[in-house]
């Protein structure tokens, strides 16, 4: 298969398109070293190159969960392949973030895999510390949006990629349910303000344009609330 | 009794794609419009969203979209010598309901016809001469060309949003883009979707032939985008549910997300909902209509006066109400006189199976309506026909629509209908399978047409419309000539096996074809074969304006929405720019 895919790619390509799942599929070949969950064990841990303050779970926690009073998200049971995409993202900078973006430069794309393959396998769960219980009338407004979008503003309902309930749909639609409402509203803002650009075409900040200030704590807090 | 009311300037019949670009060009000259749907309203949100709108049972398979044939539906048969029976599953076709009509479900494919398809018997005659033309066919000019059209084209596509490369950029030939397209202005507004593994398969084989593959024309948003009505879409997340089901991404262009929201900030325009129209109204001389009859939601009968009526219905519901009203004179087959209903055509569809060996990953499922590789080098009159014995062509492509499982389960010629080898078929070929489809013209003959059923009636007591269709021997040509084409390339994609289906006769109204109905009231120069005129005014009656893709002389190798698109606005600038100015014919 692999050399017919690459005789396509090589022969076919159409001038004025972004072949990103090309782009997406070279980087991922080329990073396959020998990832392995163990060595994403290991740096989870005790850190990696960049030392024993840089280990993942200081900041993710010991089983993935997250930190919801800090905004640090949950990546156990998240899919291993968008995973291992938002570490490539957070080096090259279409992610960019102050903590994780020196973080992640510092590993190479082997190490993004580990890193990935080994949080994927570790069971959902949410994060133990809640933030204030948001509002019921603005919880409700963020489950509207999510599941059925805003006509007046042209958004289309979250479910619609990352699916009832917040599961996602793995590879490209992260689950989203039980992330930390402080850090799904930082993500939103991110997009807003295009400084996170690294999804397919844009979506994601066409989206969060439309949103408002409310739109976007309503569904922070409904997602917050989901079980993962 | 019918309640008659308060009369307004213009009645729109019909709120899909060309009834929302009259309501809202015509709303700028101050007009007071009423547009008259017979479905209901609708929109992006709530209606179409998922999971809910990820339903192929509801939507493909039991039809939700669809004209309902329990209350209106068209008799069929395939000759003159046949008594035609009413259709009572719609399976060939697909005509649309409620708001937006087909422009809801349809795939998206958006061309612009060649420019010789504008000219077609006089293209044919000039390079092959008159002989080459067969007898049977009663091909036509259009009476407009590629030329007059061009602004208008691109005006629909900027509408749309259209993705795809230019191949002819004022005449100077482009890489990447159709190189056999008429000259366009400017490029796309944006660029071609990314291309399917499918496509890419099939695009190298053709490359290998030395043939021009390129993305299909698509009007799933590659991008987000603002069209120039300040509406705004957004990328296109190739869910796999375009035709036959609602986006619930804003990434389909419909009257939904292009056009309607602007149409409904004007105050002189009214929308009424579930008003069946079941007939336009005219004067004791039958020169001018004065009212629509329709009935309401409630079953009121319902008279509306109008100064304009403008029928924006499906093709074959316009010519049912041209019929039903006695707009012009119906066709005779058998005399050849008459307009109303002549020159009925459809498209000459045909496909080839290719089948891999498992280690082939297609992913059949990652899918857009209009996404898709084609080559146009067997279209229209992009390749010599001397000696072949037909007229027309068509596009061969690789899509890749979606594989949804009620739908899409290919297995090699052989395979059992059903049982455990059809399962561990189904099994073996879901994901390791390549469709490619021919999609050939449609050429009028004297015998197809279509006609007021003399036996049956609809629910509202009007004469079905009735169907009279087979493929004519030079469209039987055309396709195997294509289909062959088609089947070459698909030995050379690699695969284990190749399948053909050639078109054949008997036309059946059984499996899905297109919803590429057209003709009935086409357009063109001569009152005496033509129901409209160039700017898709009746003839007979002036004051009524006759949209779609009825007015097609005969059918190009090309999905009709691109070309629709352009004569809406040609024909809507007609009217704003002469017909309001001074009513009356606008060719003598």
């Amino acid at each position: 298969m692999g050399s017919i895919l690459s005789r396509s790619l090589r022969s076919y390509t159409i001038p004025g398109a972004a072949l990103c799942a090309a782009a997406f599929l070279t980087w991922a070949t080329a990073s396959l070293g020998q990832p392995t969950p163990e060595r994403g064990q290991q740096i989870a841990v005790g850190g990696g190159p960049g030392g024993a303050g840089v280990a993942c779970f200081s900041c993710h926690g010991l089983q993935g969960q997250g930190d919801a009073g800090a905004a640090f998200p949950r990546l156990a049971g998240l899919d291993a392949i968008y995973l291992a995409k938002q570490m490539h993202d957070y080096a090259s900078g279409s992610r960019p973030n102050a903590a994780m973006s020196p973080i992640a430069r510092q590993l190479g794309p082997p190490d993004h895999q580990s890193i990935a393959l080994y949080y994927a396998e570790l069971p959902p769960q949410a994060p133990p510390v809640r933030a204030t219980p948001a509002d019921g009338s603005l919880v409700q407004w963020g489950a509207v949006l999510y599941a059925q979008g805003s006509a007046e503003r042209g958004i289309q309902a979250c479910a619609n990629c990352h699916g009832p309930g917040g599961r996602g749909l793995n590879r490209v639609y992260p689950s989203i349910a039980a992330q930390p409402g402080a850090y799904v509203n930082a993500q939103l803002r991110a997009w807003q303000a295009g400084q996170r650009h690294n999804d397919i075409h844009g979506v994601m900040g066409s989206v969060a344009q439309r949103m408002t200030d409310e739109d976007i704590r309503a569904v922070s807090a409904y997602l917050a609330g989901l079980a993962p | 009794m019918a309640t008659r009311l308060k009369p307004v300037d213009v009645v729109l019949v019909g709120m899909g794609f060309t009834g929302a670009i009259m309501a809202r060009e015509l709303a700028q000259d101050g007009l007071s419009i009423v547009g008259l749907e017979r479905g209901g309203r609708r929109d992006t949100v709530p209606d179409w969203q998922s999971p809910a709108m990820h339903d192929e049972l509801r939507y493909a398979i039991r039809n939700e979209m669809f004209q309902n044939v329990v209350t209106e539906t068209y008799t069929f048969r395939n000759h003159t010598g046949e008594e035609a029976l009413p259709i009572r599953i719609l399976s060939s076709f697909l005509p649309g309901t409620d708001l937006g009509g087909a422009g809801v479900h349809w795939n998206g494919h958006t061309w612009r016809f060649l420019p010789s398809d504008f000219r077609m018997r006089s293209h044919y005659t000039e390079r092959y001469g008159a002989q080459s033309i067969p007898h049977e066919v009663t091909i036509q000019d259009w009476g407009v060309t590629y030329d007059e059209l061009e602004p208008h084209f691109d005006r629909f596509e900027y509408l749309c949003g259209i993705g795809g490369k230019a191949g002819n950029l004022r005449g100077q030939i482009q890489a990447g883009g159709n190189p056999f397209e008429g000259p366009r202005s400017r490029e796309y507004p944006l660029p071609p979707m990314d291309p399917a593994y499918a496509g890419a398969l099939f695009a190298n084989a053709t490359l290998e032939l030395g043939y021009t593959p390129f993305q299909i024309p698509s009007a799933n948003m590659t991008r987000s985008y603002t069209n120039p009505e300040g509406l705004s879409l957004q990328a296109c997340n190739v869910c796999g549910f375009c035709e036959r089901f609602g986006c619930e991404h804003f990434a389909k262009a419909s009257p939904q997300t292009v056009i309607l929201p602007k149409v409904f900030e004007s105050p002189n325009f009214e929308l009424r909902t579930n008003a069946h129209v079941t007939r336009v109204l005219l004067d004791g001389r039958g020169r001018r209509a004065t009212a629509v009859l329709y009935v309401d939601g409630q079953g009121n009968e319902i008279e509306q006066p109008a100064e304009l009526v403008i029928l924006c219905a499906f093709s074959l519901n316009n010519v049912k109400l041209m019929l039903n009203s006695g707009i012009g004179q119906a066709y005779d087959p058998a005399t050849g006189e008459g307009t109303v209903g002549r020159n009925y055509t459809y498209q000459t569809m045909s496909a080839a199976t290719v089948f891999y060996p498992d280690d082939i990953n297609i992913n059949p499922f990652m899918g857009a309506g209009a996404l898709g590789t084609v080559i146009d080098d067997f279209n229209g009159d992009n390749f010599d026909h001397t000696g072949l014995g037909f007229v027309g062509g068509g596009y061969i492509s690789a899509n890749t629509t979606g594989g949804r499982p009620i739908e899409y389960h290919p297995t090699p010629p052989g395979t059992p209908r059903w049982g455990l080898r059809w399962k561990q078929a189904v099994r073996r070929h879901y994901n390791h399978t390549v469709g490619l489809s021919a999609h050939g013209s449609s050429m009028p003959t004297r015998g197809n047409y279509l006609s007021a059923d003399p036996t049956y009636r609809d629910a509202y007591g009007q004469p079905m419309l009735r169907i009279t269709y087979d493929f004519p021997e030079n469209d039987l040509r055309m396709s195997r000539y294509i289909t062959d084409r088609m089947t070459e390339i698909a030995r050379i994609m690699g695969g284990e096996t190749v399948s053909t289906a050639y078109r054949a006769t008997p036309y059946s109204i059984v499996p899905y074809q297109t919803t590429h109905n057209n003709g009935g009231a086409i357009m063109g120069t001569d009152r005496r074969t033509c129901a409209v005129n160039r700017y898709l005014q009746s003839w007979d009656v002036p004051n009524v304006f006759v949209q779609g893709a009825s007015a097609f002389p005969e059918n190009a190798g090309y999905n009709p929405t691109g070309t629709v698109g352009a004569l809406a606005y040609w024909s809507v600038k007609a009217i704003r720019e002469q017909y309001l100015k001074n009513p009356g014919p606008l060719v003598q």
